[in-house]
């Protein structure tokens, strides 16, 4: 009954991000290998979207979509990703720079994709806010150190005259974290931003990234193969395969009442805690044949 | 010795294939700034354990707790500063090389990384086949056949044989390890994250597998990992791991429904519980280690009940 109205609440406002038909396609042997193929969601303030999925399945390459960032030889043959209503993958030039950072932030699991290893941490935020704002070189270190305080990294001052080589990879995380918001995005994309942690760690940035939200209002695309960390952060879920969406729900009724073969092998295929099977299940190929035909529950 | 008559034995009666002691590895590096004194890493403080034929041990901690260096000190991947390390009663510390090359097909490592752990340039046929032909498992004749065997059992196909690394999945790439790992009959293996960098519903398959060797063979597997999940599932003892020693100890009951260490505890807390409706259950709650004193001498491990060992 929560989830219907939280579903209702959520309903009565605008879409942030809407994606629209989107086909992304990468050219193989003799003609083209489609990785998207016909993706619709849209994202609201303030609204964790989950996209689930094993290696392959094109949650990533989604996600990159979103800033236009599909590398060659890969292509967005067709399909809209409409933020304000302004598509941005027909946006070039500094309305596309402004989207990137500005309004749309995005940390991976490996930390080093989004940090330059050659400056210190505080060059790299002070940086990034001035590209986008206009600020005094003072306050925006002041801003800085006050982000990664926020994402709970001890000692700022110090963390500000570090190199990436100097910090531990959860350490990292965080100060990765803090590039991404300093700019405050109105949606962060976050891909994997978790796997690679310990328990510990994960449970911790899992919570920041949640705080965060509830403070800045900011919407979040949460990509993720382990659906433990969707149950805790997602409001409504995507579960790809194959490139394309196989289920789409709300997290409680996805969680309680999944539709599709693929999800309902999917949930049953982490171990959880307390259970002690002889075998995990897997993913028969039978369910896997149902998911690849893009049948969508 | 059979397995109908073990399973009615206590664990104590059953063979022990592994006792490390009082395992300890340094490691010193240069301090910071000119001329500043050696500072050294007490990466393995002290660590007890013994491993029964056929057991799954779980080791578990964070990363920088030590686990895979002590993984790779009890196979002598690298020389232990101090301490002993017993192969079916055997101190394996003092032997010679050449006295180790004959252990070395009977104690196998599995790493976490299926991606480095296969040179690009070997053959599958080639990666499994050559270490048993080297250990005298395999001849010139037969190793096409034995490589075929191993693969099957291991979940392959046999026409995987005459294909390179890159051609395969993540997934399958770790089958191939265990493969090879496996082809040399090994009784203790240690198998260092071997499921951390795969999809989960790959890594349902190859626990499987690791359980399946263990039922058919009667190996005796270190599993070290992260992920309690896998461990509840697989382990029936585990070993909880921190800044170098073990803090906990304990059969699977023991450790999960009945931790005393508070290290153990928030690991526990911090696993993710794949039910939306138990979310939140977590969050705002504040972990603090005020037991961890780096500068106190750290505390023994007390059998707190049925072998059940605590250092608090």
């Amino acid at each position: 009954m929560s989830a219907v109205t939280a579903e209702e609440a959520l309903g009565r406002e605008e879409a942030l991000v809407r994606v629209e038909e989107l086909t992304v396609r990468f050219p193989v042997e003799g003609g083209h290998r489609t990785v998207v193929d016909d993706v619709s969601f849209e994202v609201r303030p303030g609204e964790v979207l989950g996209i689930v999925g094993e290696s392959g399945s094109g949650k990533s390459i989604t996600s990159l979509s979103l800033l236009n960032l599909v590398d060659d030889p890969g292509e967005i043959v067709s399909g809209r990703v409409l933020l304000d209503g302004k598509d941005v993958l027909k946006m070039r030039g500094t309305a596309l720079q402004r989207v990137r950072g500005a309004d749309i932030g995005m940390i991976f699991q490996e930390p080093m994709r989004s940090l330059n290893p050659v400056f210190t941490i505080g060059k790299q935020l002070i940086e990034t806010i001035r590209a986008h704002e206009d600020v005094k070189p003072a306050d925006a270190y002041d801003r800085s150190v006050d982000w990664l305080r926020r994402v709970g990294l001890p000692n700022p001052e110090r963390v500000m005259r570090s190199y990436p080589h100097e910090m531990s990879g959860g350490m990292l995380q965080r100060a990765m974290i803090a590039v991404a918001l300093c700019c405050r995005p109105r949606l962060l994309i976050a891909d994997e931003p978790t796997t690679a942690l310990d328990v510990t760690i994960q449970a911790q940035i899992i919570d920041l990234l949640l705080d965060l939200r509830d403070e800045t209002g900011m919407a979040m695309l949460f990509i993720t193969h382990d659906l433990g960390v969707i149950a805790e952060v997602a409001d409504s879920v995507l579960v790809m395969y194959g490139g394309h969406v196989v289920e789409r729900g709300d997290v409680f009724s996805l969680f309680d009442d999944p539709q599709h073969p693929y999800t309902d092998a999917l949930l049953k295929a982490r171990p959880m805690p307390g259970q002690r099977l002889d075998r995990l299940p897997t993913i028969s190929d039978e369910v896997r044949r149902i998911a690849a035909a893009g049948v969508t529950a | 010795m059979s397995g109908a008559a073990a399973v009615g034995e206590s664990m104590a009666q059953q063979t022990v294939v592994l006792e490390a002691t009082d395992v300890v590895k340094h490691f010193t590096s240069r301090g910071e700034g000119h001329g500043a004194a050696k500072q050294t890493v007490k990466a393995v403080d002290g660590v007890t354990l013994r491993i029964r034929e056929g057991e799954m041990f779980g080791l578990v901690g964070e990363s920088g707790s030590g686990k895979t260096t002590f993984g790779q000190s009890v196979l002598r991947m690298h020389e232990p500063t101090s301490g002993s390390v017993r192969f079916r009663g055997e101190e394996i510390l003092g032997l010679r090389t050449r006295e180790l090359r004959r252990l070395r097909p009977k104690m196998q490592y599995i790493f976490q990384d299926p991606f480095g752990a296969l040179t690009p340039r070997l053959s599958v046929a080639a990666a499994i086949g050559e270490p048993m032909r080297a250990h005298g498992l395999a001849s010139r004749n037969d190793e096409r056949d034995r490589v075929a065997e191993v693969l099957e059992q291991c979940g392959m196909e046999a026409d995987a044989m005459d294909r390179y690394p890159h051609e395969f999945s993540g997934g399958q790439r770790q089958r191939i390890v265990i493969a090879r790992a496996m082809a040399l009959r090994p009784e203790f293996v240690v198998a260092d994250e071997p499921v951390s960098a795969l999809d989960v519903s790959v890594q349902g398959q190859i626990v499987n597998l690791l359980t399946d060797l263990r039922d058919q063979q009667r190996t005796s597997f270190l599993f070290i990992s992260h992920d309690l999940s896998v461990v509840e599932h697989m382990c029936t003892s585990v070993a909880i791991m921190y800044r170098g020693r073990i803090v906990e100890q304990g059969t699977r009951d023991q450790i999960f429904a009945d931790a005393r260490h508070p290290y153990t505890q928030e690991l526990l807390a911090a696993v993710p519980i794949a039910d939306p409706h138990q979310r939140g259950r977590r969050r705002g709650r504040t972990v603090t280690r005020e037991w961890d004193d780096p500068d106190a001498a750290r505390p023994a491990l007390v059998d707190v009940g049925d072998g059940h060992l605590v250092a608090l």
